[in-house]
């Protein structure tokens, strides 16, 4: 965090900001004396500070009660040196008595060795003799505050570095800001901003004096809002009055967190201090030490002046308001406050709120009490903001539920209904408008299918002796089809002189029969058999070689009275099912091995049926508008049946175009976004 | 015993028919007298369903049910039908012929409206499935199928063509086998199931 605010140097002849790493002003030229300052140490040269240490050294050295083994002495005085030298690496000017100790240290054959030896024997003498600790107590303290402050300007040198090769790059911090602002406040904002001294709107540290003028601006805000009638129009996007309990007590008291963690590189290591206050007898040591810590508390008051001091102390509080954010209930927020100003005041409640933390007095409680009036509860600044928009949008949104809004309407999504009762016109009209023109058999003869070659070869072998089992198994729905392919098959089984013997399993082929005699040029007068349980019949029929009458006296006064399945030399199926054919021929004809199936099928059906023709199971099948003979291709009208498959083709076509054009279309929006 | 009973009645009747199929001697009569049953307790039920149609229909008569004049069609057709077929007889050609008037022109009209939808389907497919494998192999193949369905290129009698026609009228044949090998290695499976007790009445 300390990285965000870099420390400059002023030169003292021209006053104007150099990096705290040059050892001349990069304006005027003039030597700079306050190289390598550290924190908390006062900006004098260093020569009277380490001038001053070699004398303290001196005085506990001359210590009777202090004095330790020559050695030993040597050795403890080496490692904190060491040390010194070693996170010193970037000074140039060393003491008198530091180049001597870092002398010595070179000319012992196992320095580093010698350090550690001597680190313990410091250690050992310590636990022994508490004023023999006072040394290294004395010099660890020191070298940690030099570390300490050594890694913060080079902290600060880097961050300073970062800055002067992107000079127009926003700090972190003020981007983060940024970002917590909502649009509508943008105004609000400009005009702010516009009224500032700093340049670019916002400063680019904050010291005391600004962090001190935007309380001062937020007071006078506050105290101007609350004279203020509170808005109550929630929807209409203007926001409340801020809260009232966020006092000018609490402004005034905010700068003394931020001057607390302004001394807090100088009590970060209190262990020492106050062991040193307490164990120190000597009272040079004593001395010394209480001018150490005045000088550094009057260093940290200078920082500031120095402009040294100024988010680093803001961000922790910034990341405690947004704790307290997320804690808070949802209450408005001023509109007239700029958000500059919304900031610091979130940051003056952050820490105040963690003073309230920390303190259980109940004398606090006053103070820190939300009022019950929503309107005037402790608005927050970070998350909040966000709540109460969303909440604004809502409201809105409800508001203007079931209004019509100008501009674009969103398009209302075609039902299929539409597009089913065109493709449906479309369809009819085609077909009709087919039909109406005449009848168009095929000019030329379409070629037979194998199958029902197969089928006509074994029809025309038939003869006079030979009795056939026509099983009508189809609906009303196939009718036309399956009768304009079966009724040729009839005819040439009937000029071939065969005997035929109709039966149905299902009662719809009772009047179904009729229509196909019709068609076949048969009598009237030819039964057809009714056989009720279905194919459990059938199967019971062809497991038992007797004649049917005998299993069923119902059929005594039947066609099938005396005859058994297996007499029949070929048995035709007219089914518009697969299923029915294949229930013949996997659960009946296993039974009869001397009668050979035949099928009339529908086309949709055909395919399954054609693994039973290439077994032989089927001698052959009839299932296309060809397969009949041109008589019976004649029936149809062949123009609508053309019509029919065009408009399916062309549908199918017009899908996929459709489909292509919405994709392409939809790339585009793609990419247009 | 409520599940396990129907599972050993299942199982034991599946044996029972198997081994009656292996020895057509003397199975074929236990086959006929389990075959008599299964018929009589189809009938049943077969009536059993058509009185539950009737009074179900005709509870929403009573009941007022929206769409109740349908079911007061349905309730006045069975009547008729039945009293007509008692009456002259399920073989009679009047009683024939007004059914056939009646059934034909409806199955047809509800054949008709299957192309509608296969057209309707047709027009959706890629807009509704997107662009895939299974799509798009499906509209080239009806695509060809149907130009083969006009019968222009039959009519060309290209020697050359009219063998590529032929295999490719062949590859259906290719599907169907597929589709009966799997249809029994199903059966099969259902079967061992049904013997082993694994499948039954309880068991979805």
């Amino acid at each position: 965090m300390t990285d965000d605010h870099p420390v400059v140097h002023l030169c003292p002849v021209c006053g104007k900001e150099n990096l705290p790493m040059n050892t001349r002003c990069v304006h005027c030229g003039a030597e700079m004396e306050s190289l390598f300052t550290f924190d908390g140490l006062p900006s004098t040269p260093l020569e009277d500070d380490e001038h001053s240490l070699p004398d303290i050294i001196e005085d506990i050295r001359n210590d009777p009660a202090l004095r330790t083994p020559a050695e030993p002495d040597e050795e403890a005085a080496s490692p904190t040196e060491e040390g010194l030298t070693a996170q010193g690496a970037g000074i140039d000017s060393s003491p008198e008595w530091l180049s001597k100790v870092r002398q010595r240290a070179r000319g012992e054959e196992d320095a580093v060795g010698g350090l550690v030896s001597g680190i313990n024997a410091m250690d050992a003498l310590r636990s022994e003799e508490g004023s023999a600790g006072l040394e290294g107590e004395f010099t660890a303290w020191i070298s940690r505050i030099r570390e300490q402050n050594q890694q913060e300007n080079s902290s600060r040198f880097r961050q300073q570095q970062n800055e002067v090769e992107e000079p127009g790059e926003v700090p972190e911090w003020l981007q983060r800001i940024r970002a917590l602002r909502l649009p509508t406040y943008d105004g609000n904002t400009q005009e702010s901003e516009s009224k500032k001294t700093y340049p670019n709107g916002v400063p680019q540290e904050w010291t005391d004096e600004a962090l001190m003028e935007l309380r001062r601006q937020a007071l006078a805000e506050e105290g101007a809002e609350e004279s203020e009638e509170l808005p109550q129009d929630v929807a209409s996007g203007e926001e409340e009055e801020p809260a009232t309990a966020l006092g000018s007590d609490d402004f005034s008291d905010a700068p003394e967190p931020e001057s607390e963690h302004s001394e807090e590189p100088f009590h970060n290591i209190p262990e020492d201090e106050k062991s040193a206050e307490v164990n120190h007898p000597d009272a040079t040591v004593d001395e010394y030490l209480t001018a150490s810590a005045e000088q550094a508390q009057a260093g940290a008051h200078e920082l500031p002046e120095t402009e040294e001091m100024s988010m680093p102390e803001a961000l922790p509080e910034e990341q405690a308001a947004e704790s307290q954010g997320e804690t808070q209930s949802v209450t408005p927020e001023p509109s007239e406050k700029t958000a500059d100003a919304e900031v610091d005041s979130a940051e003056t409640l952050a820490a105040d709120d963690s003073e309230a933390q920390e303190s259980t007095k109940p004398d606090d409680a006053p103070e820190l009490e939300q009022p019950r009036d929503s309107s005037s509860v402790l608005p927050d600044l970070l998350l909040l903001r966000d709540q109460q928009n969303r909440a604004n949008l809502l409201a809105s949104l409800i508001e203007q539920e079931g209004r019509e809004i100008a501009g674009r309407q969103p398009s209302k999504q075609l039902s299929g209904k539409g597009g089913r009762i065109a493709v449906a016109l479309l369809l009819i009209i085609g077909l009709v408008v087919s039909m109406l023109i005449g009848h168009d058999a095929p000019t030329v003869s379409l070629p037979m299918s194998v199958p029902a070659g197969a089928l006509n070869a074994r029809v025309s072998s038939l003869t006079k002796a030979d009795q056939v089992l026509v099983v009508l198994d189809y609906q009303a729905a196939a009718s036309r089809e399956l009768e304009t392919l079966a009724a040729p098959v009839l005819k040439t089984m009937r000029a071939q002189g065969a005997e035929l013997i109709f039966l149905t399993a299902q009662p719809s082929g009772l009047f179904l029969g009729q229509s196909l005699l019709e068609k076949a040029g048969l009598s009237a007068d030819t039964k057809i058999e009714y056989l009720p349980g279905s194919y459990l019949s059938l199967i019971g029929w062809a497991m038992n070689p007797a004649a049917p009458a005998d299993l069923n006296p119902t059929l005594a006064n039947s066609q099938l009275a005396k005859h058994s399945l297996s007499s029949f030399g070929l048995i035709l199926l007219i089914s518009d099912s697969s299923e029915n054919v294949r229930g013949w021929l996997e659960q009946i004809a296993p039974w009869q091995a001397s009668s050979t199936f035949a099928a009339v099928t529908t086309q949709m059906e055909a395919p399954v049926l054609a693994p039973y023709f290439d077994s032989g199971q089927l001698v052959g099948y009839a299932f296309a508008l060809a397969d009949g003979s041109p008589g019976a291709a004649a029936a149809f009208s062949f123009r609508a049946y053309r019509v029919g498959l065009l408009l399916m083709l062309a549908m199918l076509v017009l899908s996929a175009i459709a489909k292509a054009d919405a994709d392409a279309v939809r790339r585009e929006e793609e990419r247009a976004k | 015993m409520k599940r396990i009973l129907p599972l050993i009645v299942g199982g034991l009747s599946a044996l029972t028919v198997l081994a009656a199929v292996f020895l057509p001697g003397q199975g074929s009569s236990v086959l006929t007298v389990l075959l008599n049953w299964v018929i009589v307790l189809a009938a049943i039920t077969f009536l059993v369903a058509v009185a539950s149609l009737a009074l179900t229909h005709l509870r929403f008569i009573i009941t007022g049910k929206k769409g109740f004049l349908l079911s007061l069609t349905l309730l006045f057709s069975f009547a008729v039908t039945l009293v007509f077929g008692f009456l002259r007889g399920v073989e009679d050609p009047v009683f024939l012929k007004w059914i056939g008037a009646v059934v034909r022109p409806i199955e047809s009209a509800l054949l008709g409206l299957v192309a509608l939808v296969m057209m309707s389907a047709a027009l959706k497919i890629f807009r509704e499935r997107g662009w895939s494998a299974l799509t798009v192999s499906f509209g080239v193949s009806a695509v060809v199928f149907l130009v083969l369905g006009l019968g222009f290129l039959q009519n060309l009698n290209l020697p050359v063509l009219n063998g590529v026609i032929r295999f490719v009228e062949g590859l259906p044949m290719i599907g169907a086998r597929g589709l009966l090998i799997g249809i029994a290695i199903g059966l099969l499976m259902m079967a061992f199931r049904v013997i082993f007790g694994m499948e039954g009445p309880g068991n979805d």
